[in-house]
């Protein structure tokens, strides 16, 4: 076997769908379970979002996977990490639980659910009435920043100026919020 | 080949755990990044029956949840540290003037 | 790979058809700027710029831009067919009759919630003037709600509508209460809207399009995935309008939030959510209506019931109106789930009397506000019809309407209502409707017991503490005045309403509205 037979064997789409998706789960179990330190949970919230990055290429969003990269691991887990940082606290969060077993029984029912969830999902998939069966064969273009870009500037123009002046909501409420004195 | 329902499996274990977060752990930061899990999940839903029709729609939807919730933690996290100056606790049960 | 002119074909825009939307977000955008100009200066017009001028300024300005818009819908209220307002092969938002109705509603709330704000304020010590900007903001949003007919823009004109609320929420930065409010608001919103864009996640994967009319021309009610995604777009719209079991929030938000912060959240963010519940389900989900029926009967019941209840027991003015507003959130549900367009016509007029009765409870309560503090427990009404006759008398008439007695307006929109669902059910032969509307009915009647505490304790109780010197400025008066007058006018001539200046038929209005959206 050469070189590129092994590479070949190793990565392709299924082995990175397993690798990209596991990661995903494992390190959002992280941000879960962690309770000693909010540090470690925003540093297992950024590998949670890569891999999830990593899923979105596959998928040939490769225009959102980008900015997923930019604004998620990027922009918002490092405000996190400032504020954590910032505010300096330390864990402390097991001292204060008052109501453990209520605690246990909301993770017994949300498990439930997961499991209830994945099956319906399951039952989807066998039984996929009405809905696409298989991938749609799409072009190259597609998710590209040309193609996001024509269908954002014209079918969705309105939407896009609408997003700006949330942003400019969001800035005037975060600077009001946080200012420390105001005059 | 993975197809769409191993992709949606993901994404509802995903979010399943982001409600886990929200309703087991009480510090109001982990919480929060819960609630961004959920959004992550809801994306990765998205973008793969955006691939699975062939149609973008999906992929406008999550540029514009990726906005929201840039804004929704600039002012979320804003609203803790208002918080924290006043009260020097993130633990919700903590804060309790006004009744749950 | 060679590369190729971009070839597209711009999208035509309708300035005219979105025009009080296009005011509202211009006022949106240059509040900040008009703000950051006049608190640099020293003096303006040779007059000295204080903070408190600052923001009288701020407001009459936002005043004015909202009045523009207000003025431009009711223009266009008696046009009830939808115009274009974009692309019409991509429909974001439907201007259609009852999107101007609910967006002209919206405007009234806004305008006079911002008219009372500016005296609270400064007496709690918040007088920024960000506080018109994201009043603003957030109204914008709550009109793209009410006309949204698409996923994408629904998701982001909720969270536009949110996101400025969380932090007017918090507004009183150095008030524990207030940034708690903020908190508790702001961590379940958002937690309700991960759960609604899930669902939009899942209808959308199941009938490969975002606009709610192609949804519901694919909708399939025995498909698990697509009643999996329209539960939970429902249950995210349902924590917005507060209805049992998505209702914890309410009575720690309104009471923590500044007063007419929680006056403007119980009436325009209701009437902006039940847009959007108005065209979910008429446009994306009426295949489904039956299979949803049976969950939304039991909200609107239990709405009711667990709001009338709780707001018995409450020694808080505002927590009781939160309870108040739950409880008339389950009354607007029954209106809901009327077939036709009946239920949504009543559901129209009961959200434009509802606006009017509580802003004005939630504005009186404001105008107690004394030395940075609120005054807002039962007890402190006490023998208010001495000290401040004016407010005692508006008080009471907004809880006499509230409580739905003859001749106010919250009987005749009550009225409205049962009406509409017993008529459904007597033509459809359904008896749950008529189920609906006499647990409604009792509702009422148990609800007298703690609306009618308020006048009780304000005429029989003697004062326990000294007349306050006279605070009120002119706006609040003129908001109170409007308030009581409406609450008459609307509950004795709801037929021709505003016979004195125009002749409008509000009840006309409201049907012609409902029958404009229907498909």
């Amino acid at each position: 076997m050469t070189f590129g037979e092994i590479v070949h064997l190793v990565i392709n789409e299924q082995n990175l769908f397993i690798f990209f998706s596991t990661v995903a789960i494992l390190s959002a179990l992280g941000v879960v379970l962690n309770l000693s330190n909010t540090v470690y949970a925003a540093l297992s919230l950024v590998v949670s979002m890569l891999a999830l990055a990593g899923l979105f290429v596959m998928l040939n969003a490769e225009f959102v996977g980008v900015l997923q990269v930019m604004i998620y691991a990027g922009a918002i887990v490092v405000l996190f990490l400032f504020v954590v940082m910032l505010l300096n606290l330390r864990g402390g969060e097991m001292a204060a639980d008052r109501q453990p077993f209520l605690k246990l029984v909301g993770a017994g029912i949300v498990i439930a659910a997961t499991v209830k969830l994945t099956s319906l999902l399951g039952a989807a998939r066998s039984n996929p009435s009405g809905i696409q069966k298989d991938w749609m064969p799409v072009g190259p273009e597609f998710g590209s920043v040309r193609d996001i870009g024509l269908v954002l500037y014209t079918d969705y123009l309105l939407l896009f100026q609408v997003s700006g002046i949330l942003l400019l909501a969001g800035i005037v409420a975060a600077v009001i919020l946080a200012k420390q004195k105001v005059d | 080949m993975p197809d769409v329902w191993h992709y949606q499996m993901v994404a509802a274990v995903l979010f399943m755990i982001g409600i886990m977060g929200v309703l087991v752990r009480r510090n109001v930061i982990v919480m929060f990044m819960c609630i961004e899990l959920m959004l992550n999940a809801a994306n990765l839903s998205l973008i793969a029956f955006s691939r699975l029709w062939g149609n973008l729609d999906g992929q406008i939807f999550v540029f514009m949840v990726i906005i929201v919730a840039a804004v929704e933690v600039a002012v979320g996290l804003a609203i803790i540290i208002a918080l924290v100056r006043n009260r020097d606790t993130v633990n919700i049960e903590e804060s309790s003037l006004l009744k749950w | 790979m060679e590369t190729s002119v971009l070839e597209f074909t711009a999208p035509e825009l309708h300035f005219g058809t979105i025009s009080p939307l296009l005011t509202v977000a211009l006022g949106a955008v240059l509040l900040p700027i008009i703000e950051a100009y006049l608190s640099r200066r020293k003096s303006f017009l040779s007059r000295p710029v204080t903070r408190v001028w600052i923001g009288f300024m701020l407001s009459f300005i936002s005043t004015i831009f909202l009045a523009i818009a207000l003025m431009l819908t009711l223009g266009k209220l008696s046009v009830p067919q939808a115009e274009v307002a974009f692309n019409a092969a991509h429909p974001m938002i439907a201007m259609d009759g009852t999107a101007h109705f609910l967006i002209a509603t919206i405007l009234l709330s806004a305008i006079m919630t911002i008219l009372v704000s500016g005296r609270y304020l400064a007496d709690v010590g918040a007088n920024y003037g960000e506080y018109y900007a994201l009043v603003l903001a957030s109204v914008l949003g709550m009109m793209l709600l009410a006309a949204s007919t698409n996923m994408i823009m629904l998701f982001v004109s909720l969270e536009l509508m949110s996101i400025p609320i969380y932090a007017l929420a918090g507004f009183r930065r150095l008030s524990v209460r207030s940034n708690e409010s903020a908190m508790k608001y702001f961590i379940i919103g958002s937690f309700a809207s991960g759960l609604m864009l899930y669902g939009m996640a899942l209808l959308y994967g199941a009938t490969g399009s975002v606009g709610l009319a192609e949804i519901g021309t694919k909708f399939d009610p025995e498909s698990v995935l697509h009643l999996l995604g329209a539960g939970l777009l429902l249950i995210g719209l349902t924590f917005k309008i507060a209805a049992v079991p998505f209702h914890q929030w309410a009575p720690d938000v309104y009471e923590g939030a500044p007063t007419t912060v929680s006056g403007f959240m119980a009436t325009a963010v209701k009437v902006a959510a039940f847009g959007a519940l108005f065209r979910v389900l008429s446009l994306a989900l009426q295949p489904g209506i039956e299979s949803l029926y049976g969950a939304l009967w039991v909200i609107a019941a239990l709405s009711m019931t667990v709001g009338n209840v709780m707001a018995m027991i409450q020694r808080n003015v505002k927590r009781m109106l939160a309870y108040s507003s739950i409880a008339h959130a389950g009354y607007l549900l029954i209106g809901l789930i009327v077939p036709g367009s009946g239920g949504y016509s009543a559901i129209m007029f009961y959200l434009l009397v509802y606006t009017f009765m509580t802003i004005g409870a939630f504005t009186v309560i404001s105008v107690l506000a004394k030395d940075h503090e609120d005054k807002d427990q039962i007890d402190d009404l006490a023998g208010l019809s001495v000290l401040r006759p004016f407010l005692a008398f508006v008080m009471a008439v907004c809880m006499f309407s509230l409580a739905g007695i003859p001749p106010f307006a919250g009987f005749m929109a009550k009225f409205q209502l049962f009406k509409a669902a017993i008529q459904a059910s007597t033509e459809l032969g359904d008896s749950s409707l008529l189920w609906l509307a006499i647990i409604g009915v009792l509702n009422s009647a148990v609800s007298l017991y703690y609306y009618l505490r308020i006048p009780v304790v304000m005429y029989m109780r003697d004062p326990e503490r000294e007349a306050d010197p006279d605070s009120m400025a002119g706006f609040e008066r003129l908001v109170l005045f409007v308030c009581a007058a409406a609450v008459f006018v609307l509950g004795i001539f709801p037929h021709d309403v505003f016979v004195i200046f125009w002749d409008v038929d509000v009840i006309a209005v409201v049907s012609e509205a409902a029958r404009s959206m229907l498909p």
